[in-house]
C-alpha cells in the first residue's frame, strides 16, 4: 500500500504529539537539573539556562545521594536476583509437580495480588518486628526487612507458571530418559525455554523492587538505610532545599532503570510479544 | 544384556485401571511391535518400561536387573518420541550429545561419538542447525540418533512415523528396519499401523484396552488369531467375518451362511450343531470367480478398487458383504454376478458371542 503525502503528515505529527507527550517532562527534568537558573517546586526549565554540574555535586556531596543510590542499587540487585529464583522455582512446582495443596497455594498466592500494599503495612509491621526464634533479634532496620518482603511476587510467580505449563511434557521425559535430575531439567531444559518470559519478569521485578516506597518506610528507620525513592520524598518537602537538587537526584533515580531497560531490552520485548501469541 | 521382562503389570491413573496384568518377555535383541487401537495403553505400557510412569503392581526386569523402582536414567534406555521432543535451544549436536554430557564424558569423545552416529544417519551436515531450522523427517532422523549416540540396552520407540508423510514413513520404516539388523539392540516400538507393525516386528503384542489379546510372530498372528479382535485389527482389507451356525453336513460339520450356503468346516472335534458362530475368511483367501463354483457363495459386485498391484472386491451377497482380494488384473463391473470360494484350509471360525476363536482339527 503506498502512503501518499498528507498521510505521512498525519502519521508524522501523531508520532511528533506521542514523542511530547512521552518524553517532554524527561526533558523538563533533564533541563532543570542541568541549569543554575533556580525554579520553584513544581516547576520545571524547558530549556537549559547557564548548564551546570553544580546541583548534582551537591545532591552527591551534601545530600549524599551516593549512599541512597548505593542502598537501592544493592536492595534492587539482591532483590531481583531473589525474586526471580524463588519466582522460577514456585512456578516450576505449581505448573509441573502434583503435590497435596497445590490448588490451594496458588490461590493463596492470587490473593495476595489483591491485597493493596497499604492493608498489609501494619502486619508487615508487626512480623518485621518479630524476633527470629534462637537469634533473639528482628530484621527491623536493615537490608534484610528491605529485601526479603519482596522476594515472593505473585505476578512473575503466575506469568512464569503460565510460560512453564506450555513447555511440552516431552521434553521433560526426554531429558529424563538422557538421565537428567529434577534441577538439570530445571535448568537445562525448563529455564532457557522461558528466557523471555525471564526477561520480562525480571524488568518488572527490577522496576517493582526500585520503586517501593511504602516497605522502606516501614522496614527501616535508620536514614543510612533510606532507598532512593524514600529520600526523594523527603527532599520534595525540604523547605530550605533547592528544587534543582531534588529534580537532581530525580535524575540520580531515573538512570538505573533506563540502564537495566535498554540492557534487557531484547528479552523484554520478546517476553511481552511471546506472551501475546502463546495460546 | 538386553532381553525385557514385564511380570503382571497393571498400572491405574487413579480410580481408572488402564492396565490389566500384563506379562511379557522381549529376547534379547528382539524388535517387539506393541499395536493397538488408540488408548489400549500402548504409550502407558512404553513408559512404564522407560521409568517414566511407576506401575501399580508388578515388576519389570531389563537384562537380568530388576528395574521396577529406578529412574528412567538407570534404566540403560533410550527412547524416541512421537513428538521427537528435541530440546528446542539446543543444536543437533548438542541435542544428541545432552545425554552424554550428563553422564561425564569428555568433551572430545562426545563429539567423536556424536560424529559418528550423525554420519550413519547422514545428519553430518545438520550438526550445527537447531531442531526448527530441520524438516520433519530431519527431526526424526535427529531424535533417532540421540537415541543411538548412547548405545542403550534398549531402544523404546512411540509412534516414531506418525507425524511423517506416507512416502518418507516407508522410507524410515526400512532404515528402522536397516537399523536394527546392524545395532541388533532389542526394541520396542509402539504404532497403531499395522503395516510398521508386520513389516518391522520379530514379536507382536496386540493390546485392547490396558490387555494382552495376543502374543506372536507376525504371521502367527495373521494366521492363528485368537479372537476377532486381532484377526480384524490385522490386514488390510480387513478379514471378512460372516454369522453363520453350525450345522451337521454328512459325518463333518459345516456352517450355514445367511443366504443358506454350506460351507465344509471339515471334521471339526468341537462342532456342535446349531451353534452361533463367525465365520472368518481373508479376502485373499476369498477366491472370485465369473463362473458359477459349485459350493460357492453368490454375489453381486458392489465397488471395485483397484491400486494397481492389488485388487479388492466388494460384494453383495444375500444378508451380508463379503471382499475379495487378489493381484492379478481383471475385468469386473460394478452389479456383475460372481461367485466366491473361501479356501477351505484359511477358514477361521469364532464364536458369534465370545469372539474367541473355535479351533479345527484342521487348524493345527
Ligand atoms: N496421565 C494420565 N492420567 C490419566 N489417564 C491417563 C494418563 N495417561 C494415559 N491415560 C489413559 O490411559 C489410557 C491409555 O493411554 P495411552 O496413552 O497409553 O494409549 P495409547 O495406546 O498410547 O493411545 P494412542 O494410540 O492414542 O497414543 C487412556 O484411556 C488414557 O486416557
Ligand atoms: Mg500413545
Amino acid at each position: 500500500m503506498k502512503t501518499t503525502f498528507p498521510q505521512k503528515l498525519a502519521r508524522g505529527a501523531v508520532y511528533a504529539l506521542l514523542l511530547i507527550v512521552f518524553c517532554g517532562p524527561f526533558w523538563g527534568i533533564l533541563a532543570t537539573a542541568f541549569s543554575k537558573t533556580t525554579v520553584q517546586p513544581g516547576q520545571l526549565l524547558l530549556w537549559p539556562d547557564q548548564p551546570t554540574l553544580d546541583h548534582f555535586i551537591y545532591a552527591w556531596t551534601e545530600v549524599k545521594a551516593w549512599i541512597y543510590l548505593f542502598n537501592s542499587l544493592l536492595v534492587v540487585a539482591i532483590g531481583t536476583v531473589l525474586q526471580t529464583t524463588v519466582s522460577a522455582l514456585a512456578a516450576y512446582a505449581l505448573a509441573r509437580k502434583k503435590f497435596r495443596g497445590a490448588a490451594f497455594i496458588s490461590l493463596a498466592i492470587l490473593s495476595t495480588m489483591m491485597l493493596p500494599d497499604e492493608v498489609i503495612s501494619i502486619p508487615l509491621y508487626l512480623i518485621l518486628h518479630q524476633k527470629i526464634p534462637l537469634l533473639g533479634v528482628s530484621i527491623y532496620n536493615s537490608y534484610a526487612a528491605l529485601i526479603l518482603p519482596l522476594v515472593g511476587w505473585a505476578f512473575s510467580v503466575f506469568l512464569l507458571t503460565e510460560f512453564m505449563k506450555a513447555v511440552p511434557r516431552d521434553l521433560e521425559d526426554a531429558a529424563r530418559v538422557d538421565g537428567a535430575n529434577e534441577i538439570q531439567i530445571f535448568l537445562k531444559v525448563i529455564v532457557p525455554l522461558v528466557k523471555p518470559a525471564l526477561g520480562t519478569t525480571t524488568i518488572f521485578g527490577f522496576l517493582m523492587i526500585w520503586d517501593q516506597y511504602l516497605l522502606p518506610l516501614i522496614a527501616v528507620d535508620d536514614r543510612s538505610l533510606y532507598t532512593i525513592p524514600v529520600v526523594l520524598r523527603s527532599l520534595r518537602v525540604d523547605e530550605i532545599m533547592q528544587q534543582n537538587i531534588f529534580i537532581a537526584v530525580t535524575v540520580i533515580a531515573t538512570v538505573p532503570c533506563i540502564v537495566v531497560y535498554l540492557l534487557l531490552q531484547k528479552q523484554f520485548n520478546r517476553g511481552l510479544m511471546s506472551g501475546a501469541v502463546k495460546g | 544384556m538386553g532381553s525385557v521382562s514385564l511380570k503382571n503389570v497393571s498400572k491405574s491413573f487413579g480410580s481408572v485401571k488402564v492396565i490389566h496384568d500384563v506379562s511379557l518377555e522381549i529376547d534379547e535383541g528382539e524388535f517387539c511391535v506393541l499395536i493397538g487401537p488408540s488408548g489400549s495403553g500402548k504409550s502407558t505400557l512404553l513408559r512404564i518400561i522407560a521409568g517414566l510412569e511407576d506401575v501399580s503392581s508388578g515388576n519389570i526386569s531389563i537384562g537380568k536387573r530388576h528395574v521396577t523402582d529406578l529412574p528412567p536414567k538407570q534404566r540403560d534406555i533410550a527412547m524416541v518420541f512421537q513428538t521427537y521432543a528435541l530440546y528446542p535451544q539446543m543444536t543437533v549436536r548438542e541435542n544428541m550429545g545432552f545425554a552424554l554430557k550428563l553422564a561425564g564424558l569428555p568433551k572430545a569423545q562426545i563429539n567423536t561419538k556424536v560424529t559418528e552416529v550423525a554420519r550413519m544417519l547422514e545428519l553430518d551436515q545438520l550438526l550445527e542447525r537447531l531442531p526448527k531450522e530441520l524438516s520433519g523427517g530431519q527431526r526424526q532422523r535427529v531424535s533417532m540418533g540421540r537415541a543411538i549416540v548412547r548405545n542403550p540396552s534398549v531402544f523404546l520407540f512411540d509412534e516414531p512415523l506418525s507425524n511423517l508423510d506416507a512416502k518418507l514413513r516407508v522410507q524410515v520404516r526400512g532404515e528402522i528396519a536397516d537399523l536394527h539388523r546392524r545395532l541388533q539392540t532389542t526394541s520396542v516400538y509402539v504404532t497403531h499401523d499395522q503395516v510398521e507393525a508386520m513389516t518391522l516386528g520379530q514379536k507382536i503384542v496386540v493390546l485392547k484396552d490396558g490387555r494382552v489379546e495376543q502374543v506372536g510372530k507376525p504371521l502367527e498372528l495373521y494366521d492363528d488369531p485368537v479372537n476377532t479382535f486381532v484377526a480384524s485389527f490385522l490386514g488390510t482389507p480387513t478379514i471378512n467375518l460372516i454369522e453363520a451356525e453350525v450345522t451337521g453336513l454328512g459325518d463333518a460339520c459345516a456352517a450355514r451362511l445367511p443366504d443358506g450356503t454350506l460351507t465344509p468346516l471339515g471334521q471339526s472335534n468341537g462342532c456342535t450343531t446349531g451353534q452361533k458362530i463367525l465365520f472368518g475368511i481373508r479376502p485373499e483367501h476369498a477366491r472370485l470367480s465369473l463362473e458359477d463354483q459349485p459350493g460357492a457363495i453368490r454375489a453381486r459386485i458392489h465397488a471395485v478398487e483397484n491400486t494397481g498391484s492389488d485388487m479388492v472386491v466388494f460384494n453383495d451377497a444375500e444378508g451380508f458383504r463379503i471382499t475379495s482380494a487378489f493381484k492379478e488384473q481383471r475385468t469386473l463391473e460394478p452389479g456383475a454376478s460372481v461367485s466366491i470360494l473361501p479356501d477351505p484350509a484359511k477358514i477361521r471360525i469364532f464364536d458369534a458371542a465370545t469372539g474367541k476363536r473355535i479351533r479345527r482339527s484342521e487348524d493345527a
